[in-house]
């Protein structure tokens, strides 16, 4: 493997405060893949091993319920090699990951419900819920597209469009969906 | 290399069962629906332009071979089924493969077309399992 420039930032410590959920992601090349575990001293603490570099994540409180199975779920992604659907679709684009995580910390809340996250054939990330009678699917491509869909059957209220940098629609989404889960009688 | 025209097969009717590997990775649970279903991303276009290939059940039985053997070269994969009208519902054409591109595949055919996300979705939520899962999520 030929070596790559990795960049790399320090980490502050971060404030969670509710849906405020910030990161700064500092880049090693670190040896060999290893397990996303929680650690002091800042709270919480994310460390893995994506091909070529590693990934820390660091956060203040506790560890908001869909951070761990969503960003190691990310991660393994980034492992897929080319094929991977059996009809050619390319390898997921690192920076793709990068841009879900940042899409995540900006709209999630500490209680939202875990994402699906899948691959697209061009190498891209689709996250999507489907629950509480809401479907939502965010489509983020190698290019830095956005684009998603919401359904929501209770209002029957359903849109389609591609996102700019204003995530308020899907910050609303997320909103309802989280709202309307908790609720949720438990099985 | 001329510019392809994909023009709908009329000899592929409506009621014909157009099949598509599902990866592992493609499998996602909807509460709402209450199932384990493919993701509308496994129904899509493939990443060098080319249209979403499936295969023509019909053709695949004629030449005498099980669901089951297609996956055999694809171990984890399962097989989900669309018909031919959900997908020019869809605004698709439905065509055999007349170019060649799979000389080994008899039954390799093609949906083409612009799929937006509401076309994916419309897919995968209508599509049902030939070869389902064999893990739950």
């Amino acid at each position: 493997m030929s070596a790559i420039h990795i960049p790399h930032e320090l980490i502050e410590p971060e404030t969670l405060t509710g849906r405020d959920l910030t990161q700064d992601i500092r880049f090693d090349t670190l040896g060999t893949r290893q397990t996303l575990v929680p650690s002091e001293p800042f709270g919480w603490e994310l460390r893995g091993r994506v091909p070529g570099f590693g990934l820390v994540l660091k956060g203040e409180g506790d560890l908001p319920e869909w951070v761990l199975a969503t960003v190691e779920r990310l991660c393994d992604l980034l492992w897929l090699n080319a094929d991977w659907d059996s009809y050619g679709a390319s390898p997921v684009d690192r920076l793709t990951v990068e841009l879900a995580l940042d899409l995540l910390f900006a709209i999630m809340q500490k209680t939202s419900p875990l994402p699906s996250v899948v691959p697209t054939s061009c190498g891209g990330v689709q996250l999507e819920w489907h629950t509480a009678g809401i479907d939502l699917e965010i489509e983020i491509e190698p290019a830095g597209s956005i684009d998603v869909f919401f359904c929501d059957q209770q209002t029957n209220r359903e849109w389609e469009g591609s996102l700019g940098s204003d995530y308020s629609a899907i910050t609303d989404a997320i909103n309802s969906l989280t709202e309307r889960n908790a609720r949720a009688p438990l099985e | 290399m001329p510019e392809r025209s994909y023009v709908n097969d009329p000899n592929i009717r409506n009621e014909a069962a157009l099949w598509r590997r599902i990866a592992p990775c493609h499998l996602v649970r909807d509460d709402n629906l209450g199932e384990l279903r493919p993701t509308s991303a496994a129904f899509t276009n493939s990443s060098d332009g080319s249209p979403m290939s499936i295969l023509i059940a019909d053709i695949v039985q004629d030449t005498g071979r099980d669901p089951s053997d297609l996956l055999k070269p694809f171990p984890g994969y399962s097989l989900a089924s669309i018909t031919a009208g959900l997908a020019r519902d869809q605004n698709q054409v439905v065509l055999r493969d007349t170019f060649g591109d799979d000389p080994t595949e008899p039954a390799h055919g093609y949906v083409a077309g612009h799929k937006t996300k509401a076309v994916k979705r419309a897919l995968s939520r209508n599509a049902t399992w030939i070869v389902p899962p064999k893990n739950t999520l």
